[in-house]
């Protein structure tokens, strides 16, 4: 029971980051209770919102989801506490109310406890697109390189780590001898071509060895790493190269 | 002009389409000036939930992306003309002005003004900024690869999207298949998938969220209205600035608007509240407000449409069925008692209905699994 509670403090804090931002929506309900004379906006945001909460931090029911739903998502269930709706509508009360202070000082408290969308720290990679695809240029233009020489009437290849998550969002028709699925360590079952592929020293005798057993036709590597043989010792043959990635291809499948 | 051309699948699809459609659950809320916003958001939730059951049908037999687009062209086409003639007829009735509340700027301060200008040109530059920034997601390899297989192939959820290989059925997206309706947008526009997904749909949806955001302002601040702008504006600040997590609804909206678990966050879940908010002014008992005249009528009506957002929920989650069932009973058990009214729970148990029975189809292959 208290184990529990303790689990579903640290899904909390892991959602509230800095805990500013739910601090200040705690506030608003409490300026909701105080100054709200609209059943209904009492109903939905603070009644509503406090279910809510107490729900979250129910044990039992977080034990029924863990057991029968994904322990990991658990956190999903702060989206449905209204915090934007309740801080915005305590917001622009206070702001009515207190004119440009209000303004003023939530406008400061959202830049101290927020983070901008576009600066990227926590929200994941962000970048400007290079194109309408909003995919990475170089991984478009080695997709199209592959393409262009295809020789199979189904074209195998393999890419480096970083390039797992795109290719297929460019083009469908390629196939991978492993996917997106080895980035996950949750999904990953261990691949012995992706491996070789991620290595920091990389083996062309292996990797013909897994080229052959997966009819895989091209490989596409980072040219800066360093290689333990000749590729061309092993039926590679290097076909273009566009920035610092090499693509070969191989002629022993 | 070839680009501007492809852009008119999106046009139908996107805004005739929901307008059209829209008046049907309109008409059973029976409400009786209509704001397009509401009009749009009604018919576009209709359109979505609708679509989750051909789509569903289609994944299960492993049929054809150009199946579900013809299954799905023509109920669209069917329920617009309905939509159509009742605008009509109830136009032809009284007069547009009576059916529609257009809006307008007459008789707003200019502080109002200025507050609205500010609002409408930071949505701009949200919208503007989904366009010319990238974001770098691992799930895109599941919801764009999924859509662009189904495209490319005509088969739907044949292929692991990862590898391209074949695979078995997954319940868990199977049951959520919104990358199907890019598909049928990329498909339909001859625009790529990724520039669909990436690039144009996530406008709409950020609009379509702002929309949302504006009608619950309006339940919120019905007797104070001007009060709306500034909280648009904080609703905005909010989305901007809402990184406070990587896990928060807010990351999600402008990093991933196409992701099916974005659009529950995002779309889904604050259109439910809309609705609760709709249910519970409906109810209130001995308080006489400007709506008295439509208290208690068209309450079946929200229900209606709560049924359709539970469908689009299915449609983009299957995780988010649970949130839903969760969100609803409790809101609505609350608003029952407050209200006094406990014809509500009965209707809000009927209105789940696609939950369960999605939620029920994902157990039952668990469990046929083990």
């Amino acid at each position: 029971m208290l184990h529990m509670l303790n689990e579903i403090f640290t899904i909390y804090s892991q959602y509230s980051g800095t805990g500013i931002i739910m601090v200040l929506f705690f506030m608003a309900l409490i300026y909701i209770a105080m100054s709200e004379k609209d059943r209904s906006n009492q109903t939905i945001l603070l009644y509503g919102s406090i279910v809510l909460i107490i729900f979250i931090f129910f044990p039992l029911f977080y034990y029924l989801y863990i057991t029968f739903v994904d322990a990991s998502t658990y956190w999903r269930l702060w989206w449905l506490v209204p915090v934007g709706i309740g801080l915005a509508y305590a917001g622009a009360n206070l702001i009515r109310e207190h004119s440009l202070t209000g303004l003023m000082l939530i406008l400061v408290i959202l830049f101290l406890g927020g983070e901008s969308i576009y600066s990227g720290e926590l929200s994941g990679e962000i970048d400007l697109a290079q194109n309408a695809y909003q995919i990475p240029q170089n991984v478009i233009d080695i997709v199209d390189d592959i393409k262009a020489n295809e020789v199979d009437e189904v074209t195998f290849a393999a890419f480096p780590p970083e390039m797992l998550i795109y290719v297929r969002q460019y083009d469908a028709t390629l196939r991978l001898p492993y996917g997106r699925e080895m980035l996950d360590e949750r999904w990953s079952v261990g691949n012995g071509f992706y491996d070789q592929m991620s290595s920091e020293m990389l083996d062309f005798e292996i990797l013909a060895e897994k080229c052959r057993y997966n009819s895989v036709r091209f490989i596409v590597v980072n040219a800066m790493k360093p290689k333990l043989n000749v590729p061309q010792d092993y039926g590679f043959e290097l076909m273009a190269q566009h920035g610092m990635y090499s693509i070969y291809v191989f002629w022993g499948v | 002009m070839s680009v501007l051309h492809s852009l008119d699948p999106f046009i139908l699809w996107l805004i005739v389409f929901p307008l059209l459609i829209g008046m049907l659950p309109c008409h059973l809320i029976k409400k009786q000036k209509k704001t397009p916003g509401q009009v749009y958001l009604c018919g576009l939730f209709t359109m979505l939930g609708i679509f989750q059951v051909p789509a569903v049908i289609i994944v299960l037999q492993r049929g054809h992306l150009s199946a579900l687009i013809r299954i799905m062209f023509w109920i669209a086409v069917v329920l617009s003309c309905a939509g159509f003639v009742l605008a009509v007829v109830r136009i032809t009735k009284t007069t547009a002005r009576d059916c529609f509340q257009l809006p307008t700027i007459k008789g707003m301060s200019s502080e109002q003004l200025v507050f609205w200008g500010t609002f409408y040109v930071m949505l701009a530059v949200q919208c503007a900024m989904s366009v010319i920034v990238m974001t770098s997601d691992g799930d895109d390899a599941y919801y764009v690869g999924q859509a662009l297989t189904a495209d490319v192939t005509d088969l739907v959820y044949y292929f692991d999207p990862y590898t391209g290989a074949y695979s078995s059925l997954d319940y868990r997206h199977a049951l959520a298949p919104f990358p199907l309706f890019i598909a049928l947008l990329a498909r339909q526009s001859g625009l790529h998938v990724a520039v669909v997904a990436h690039t144009v749909l996530p406008v709409f949806l950020i609009v379509a969220t702002y929309m949302i955001y504006m009608q619950i302002g309006r339940l919120l601040f019905q007797k104070d209205p001007e009060r709306i702008p500034t909280f648009m504006i904080l609703i905005y600040l909010l989305n901007a600035f809402g990184v406070y997590s990587r896990y928060t609804r807010e990351t999600f909206f402008l990093t991933r608007t196409w992701q099916g678990k974005s659009i529950l966050a995002n779309l889904v879940i604050p259109m439910a509240f809309l609705i609760l908010f709709a249910i519970a002014r409906r109810t209130e008992r001995g308080q006489e407000t400007e709506i008295y005249e439509e208290k208690e009528r068209g309450t079946l009506g929200l229900f209606v449409l709560l049924l359709m957002v539970n469908l689009t929920g299915a449609l983009s989650s299957s995780l988010g069925l649970l949130l839903l069932i969760v969100l609803e009973s409790l809101l609505l058990l609350l608003i029952a008692i407050r209200n006094k009214h406990p014809m509500l729970i009965l209707g809000a148990i009927l209105s789940q209905i696609p939950c369960y029975y999605f939620i029920g189809m994902y157990a039952m292959e668990k469990i046929a699994q083990m």
